[in-house]
């Protein structure tokens, strides 16, 4: 039997669709917690040992910063390529994007010895503090509504909307981390350059919608 | 109104280390020097300047005589902390750069005294040393970034020095500078830090008693990430205030535009003394992680030494002192 190239190039897309679901997602999954593993190690049994806080805070954060940023590249990228299964790694790229940023903040908290009033002044006070605490806060609705059934619950267009948090969310977290302090050069540009690009594709893919529909 | 100023070695009872406290700390000197021993015999590898058969020429100058004034409220900070979480940006950001440290070769090198002085100098290191009155002193050190640790260093006053230098009356300031050579210090190739590291002292504050020149700690010689051959230790000012591995004190008429001025001055000032009510830019002082324990706690105006620093800054209440 031949095959014609369009219906050649459809099923190894499959293949890979198929592939991906029963794989890929369970790696990511597991891949993703490897960080949060070797901080923990490193903190507790390792390197960091003298004075852990600084650096677990710093990595908490950056992990919480790259998978947001991923998270926000994989629909154009999906599109882009026609592999429309990657779409699913976006919850799992979202949800750990969360446990990195909350556990960003809670560790940072923690180093305050979890005080609440002392926790509040510094957040009050300091504007990058508060610009990254509103980013984090902003995660936990999107995370809570990730389960299936919260989707049904909350509908499908509410929850598309809901999920529009991602984009402030991403920017604060973005300009807390470039005042934050010492910030890593080559991440900091990876992630502004994804971020940039990511959001120029929505923008473009809604221009001509808009302009239709006038 | 009389208003007695209490000199370093009359400190009140309640500061005073207990006795058995003490006495245990010169035990684990002991053996802390046996240790290193054991390492130039190269059993364990320890101590690598030792364990490669390079002997360090003062180290018959270890341990040295404690000096009782200077005592502490909390304990020793563990060896193994104080000489493995150190800033020294030569070698890296981070704080793990024992083993790139290494590359720094501290003998020979050569101190040289200049600006205003009655003749400037230079002189071998282990020349400066027989000049200089070798004592231990226990300090508290309080990095800006909210870690602290305790230390005991081995050197000689800072006064010792500037006596030796004879600055002339127009000197004002005391600059002192850092090696520069990127061959050896990676992070000199990092051409956006202005290179070399130099940092400052009014002449009152480098003739107060606390301000220490360090060759040692723990009983033996510095060891590359802390500061070797030569560094300072000015125990109620932030850490990046007590310049490591100094080539060069010159004395000067002006205020010396210190490295940290020079990449932030919005966030690191001449000054920079120890203070919990004046925030960090970006982060509180008001309280310190202290190595090896967990939790945080209260930082000390003058980081605990006030009664000896505090009268330095009389009539400079306009100065951004704690910054």
């Amino acid at each position: 039997m031949t095959l014609s190239n369009q219906e050649r190039s459809r099923r190894t897309k499959q293949l890979i669709g198929v592939w991906l679901r029963r794989v890929g997602e369970p790696f990511i999954i597991i891949v993703l917690a490897i960080p949060a593993l070797q901080l923990a190690y490193d903190s507790f049994w390792g390197p960091f040992l003298a004075d852990p806080f600084p650096p677990a805070t710093r990595i908490s954060g950056i992990w919480g910063m790259r998978l947001l940023v991923a998270g926000l590249a994989i629909t154009p990228l999906a599109r882009m390529t026609g592999l429309a299964a990657i779409i699913r790694f976006r919850r799992p790229v979202g949800l750990w994007a969360a446990a990195y940023s909350i556990g960003h903040f809670a560790i940072w908290s923690l180093d305050y010895g979890f005080d609440l009033s002392l926790i509040t002044t510094e957040i009050l006070r300091l504007r990058y503090l508060f610009v990254g605490f509103i980013a984090t806060v902003m995660l936990v609705p999107l995370a809570a509504t990730s389960f299936n059934a919260a989707i049904r619950w909350v509908g499908g267009r509410n929850w598309r909307r809901l999920h529009w948090l991602v984009y402030p969310s991403v920017l604060l977290a973005l300009w807390h981390m470039a005042t934050a302090g010492r910030l890593s050069g080559v991440d900091f540009t990876i992630m502004s350059v994804v971020t940039g690009l990511a959001l120029l594709w929505r923008v473009a893919r809604a221009l001509p919608k808009l302009s239709t529909a006038r | 109104m009389l208003i007695k100023r209490k000199r370093g070695w009359e400190m009140p009872e309640r500061d005073a280390t207990p006795e058995a406290l003490f006495l245990d700390r010169r035990n684990l000197l002991k053996g802390a020097a046996a240790g290193g021993i054991l390492a130039s015999a190269g059993w364990f590898g320890l101590g690598r300047a030792e364990a490669a058969g390079e002997p360090d020429p003062s180290a018959s100058l270890y341990p040295a005589k404690a000096n009782a004034a200077y005592a502490l409220d909390r304990p020793v900070t563990a060896e193994k902390l104080a000489t493995g979480y150190n800033n020294f940006y030569e070698f890296g950001t981070d704080k793990d750069i024992v083993d790139r440290s290494q590359a720094l070769k501290i003998r020979p090198w050569t101190i040289k005294l200049d600006g205003m002085v009655e003749q400037e100098q230079t002189l071998g290191i282990d020349d400066l040393f027989k000049k200089m009155p070798f004592e231990e002193r226990l300090y508290r050190h309080r990095c800006v970034e909210a870690w602290s640790m305790a230390v005991p260093w081995t050197g000689f006053p800072l006064k010792a020095l500037v006596d030796l230098a004879k600055p002339t009356s127009g000197a004002k300031y005391m600059r002192m500078e850092t090696f520069e050579d990127p061959g050896m210090a990676p992070g000199q190739k990092q051409f956006w830090y202005p290179w070399p590291y130099v940092e400052g002292l009014t002449m009152a504050e480098a003739t107060n008693e606390l301000a220490f020149m360090v060759t040692g700690i723990y009983g033996k010689p510095l060891p590359t990430q802390n500061g070797a051959p030569l560094r300072l230790a000015t125990p109620w000012k932030y850490g990046f205030k007590s310049v490591k591995s100094i080539v060069r004190f010159s004395f000067v008429a002006d205020r010396p535009k210190t490295m940290w001025q020079t990449l932030a001055a919005d966030e690191y000032g001449f000054w920079a003394n120890v203070n919990p009510d004046v925030p960090h830019p970006r982060w509180s002082q008001a309280t310190e992680r202290f190595l090896g324990q967990s939790g945080r706690r209260p930082t000390l105006l003058f980081n605990g030494y006030a009664e000896q620093v505090a009268g330095l800054y009389k009539g400079l209440e306009g100065e951004k002192l704690y910054m």
